[in-house]
């Protein structure tokens, strides 16, 4: 098999289905109830995304421990080789289930936080209480014995507090810190002139963030993840279409990313009627954006085309209704102004209540 | 041996992976690789030697002994390798020390 040409990871979405109804959820906003694919159904999957190469499976959703059959999932991936990590809310993990977690084998756990104060991060989550359970479940996570990583979504009402938020994170005992600035899409696109930072915050907060990281080296992994739309070159998006992670989502339908099943025109394989195989090799989806030869200029006639792929197929078709375009993050797009002109179109002095908060399936 | 900065790296210090990291074989290769949730890295042979010893028992300078006596290399230049590499991976955070 050729190894520069395999899923590494795998980010399995057991269901939609979610306690919180943060406004930046990058789950689709055009999602009917999702008909849930079997325990069966993602044992399968899993074995065989293990056999096409893949070393890592990410257990997210929704929140993944809607699912009861997760610690078997989790069990069944490591059988497989693979490296387990969970992504949740928090919310719903107990003492006892975390400890049959352990046992099944699981690697890590990423819990989310909306910020460090919890007034702040339950109006942001749209529950109340839901940071006091999430402090319960980190507290939970440790107690066990696994590994706990956070992961926090960056926007104008938490970015000022980073230090606030990586001295939290480093209270909690935490291994690694995602600071992950939010990335438009689905909610986050509809609520995005509420949430986006200015540039002076954006830069800010890289500062401290790069601090962190450099202080705490060998203690807590700091990543601070920066926003596309403060960027001048797009982010080399899943290192490249359908070469590197797939995407299973509650149906069984495989993405080449998280967030394709946005771009409209594109028809998705299910593993219900396709082996992950014949998807990962053959299918239309994964085969349209792969290389570089779908590439329209700039792109096409551009250096830096093995290194950013194009940027994301998915901003692309957002941004300017085409998914083969240029994604217009980069200065070289001929739509960049749609990205520079958002930060100029802020909401001025928005209520944090008026969101349009993430509704469930 | 080098004085590393911030001391846990030191000699007689006992190096472990980080509870976040695991060390296998890609069945696909045949290849070790220590795996965590942000990475994979491909190891070499000497790469996969040295982390295989990392279990909490043995000191970064037992560590080093026991490759001395597998490989003709200069104990500096091996202590100085050693070293470097854990100290590498000590910054990804994917070590801890007992």
């Amino acid at each position: 098999m050729d190894l520069t040409h395999r899923p590494y990871g795998l980010l399995a979405e057991l269901t939609y289905r979610c306690p919180l109804h943060c406004p930046y959820c990058s789950n689709s906003v055009r999602w009917e109830k999702p008909f849930e694919l079997n325990t069966l159904e993602w044992k399968k999957t899993i074995q065989e995304a293990s056999e096409l190469g893949a070393l890592q499976i990410g257990f997210s959703g929704g929140e993944p421990l809607q699912r009861t059959d997760l610690e078997h999932l989790v069990q069944v991936a490591r059988e497989a080789g693979l490296y387990t990590n969970l992504i949740t809310s928090g919310i719903g993990l107990t003492e006892n289930r975390a400890a049959r977690l352990l046992e099944s084998g699981l690697d890590n756990v990423q819990v989310s936080f909306q910020a460090a104060e919890h007034d702040l991060a339950d109006r942001i989550a749209g529950v109340p209480n839901a940071h006091k359970r999430k402090l319960r479940a980190a507290e939970i996570v440790n107690r066990v014995g696994l590994a706990l990583s956070l992961n926090v979504v960056l926007h104008r009402f938490n970015i000022d507090s980073l230090g606030e938020i990586i001295a939290f994170a480093e209270d909690l005992g935490a291994t690694r810190l995602e600071l992950a600035n939010t990335q438009y899409y689905g909610w986050a696109y509809r609520n995005r002139s509420m949430l986006i930072p200015t540039r002076e915050q954006v830069e800010a907060a890289a500062r401290i963030a790069f601090e962190a990281r450099h202080r705490l080296a060998g203690k807590m992994k700091v990543l601070y993840v920066l926003p596309d739309y403060f960027a001048n070159r797009p982010k080399p998006c899943m290192n490249g279409w359908g070469q590197r992670y797939l995407t299973v989502n509650p149906s069984g339908f495989v993405l080449p990313c998280p967030t394709a099943w946005e771009i409209p025109g594109l028809r998705f394989d299910t593993v219900r009627e396709r082996s992950l195989a014949w998807i990962w090799k053959m299918s239309e989806s994964f085969n349209r954006f792969r290389g570089t030869e779908w590439m329209p200029d700039p792109c096409r006639s551009c250096p830096q085309k093995e290194i950013d792929f194009g940027g994301c197929r998915c901003q692309a078709a957002l941004l300017t209704g085409d998914p083969c375009n240029t994604d217009p993050a980069c200065e070289f797009s001929p739509h960049h102004r749609l990205v520079r002109e958002v930060a100029d179109r802020r909401a001025d002095h928005p209520a944090i209540d008026s969101f349009i908060y993430r509704q469930n399936p | 041996m080098p004085d590393l900065s911030d001391g846990c790296t030191g000699p007689f210090s006992r190096p472990c992976l980080a509870k976040r990291a695991r060390l296998q074989i890609d069945p696909v290769s045949g290849k070790p690789v220590l795996l965590s949730q942000e990475a994979v890295i491909l190891l070499n042979r000497t790469g996969y030697e040295i982390l295989e010893q990392c279990d909490g028992t043995r000191s970064v300078a037992a560590i080093i002994d026991g490759l001395g006596t597998r490989y003709s290399i200069a104990k500096t230049t091996l202590t100085q390798e050693v070293s470097e590499y854990l100290e590498k991976l000590n910054q990804r955070g994917l070590l801890q020390w007992i």
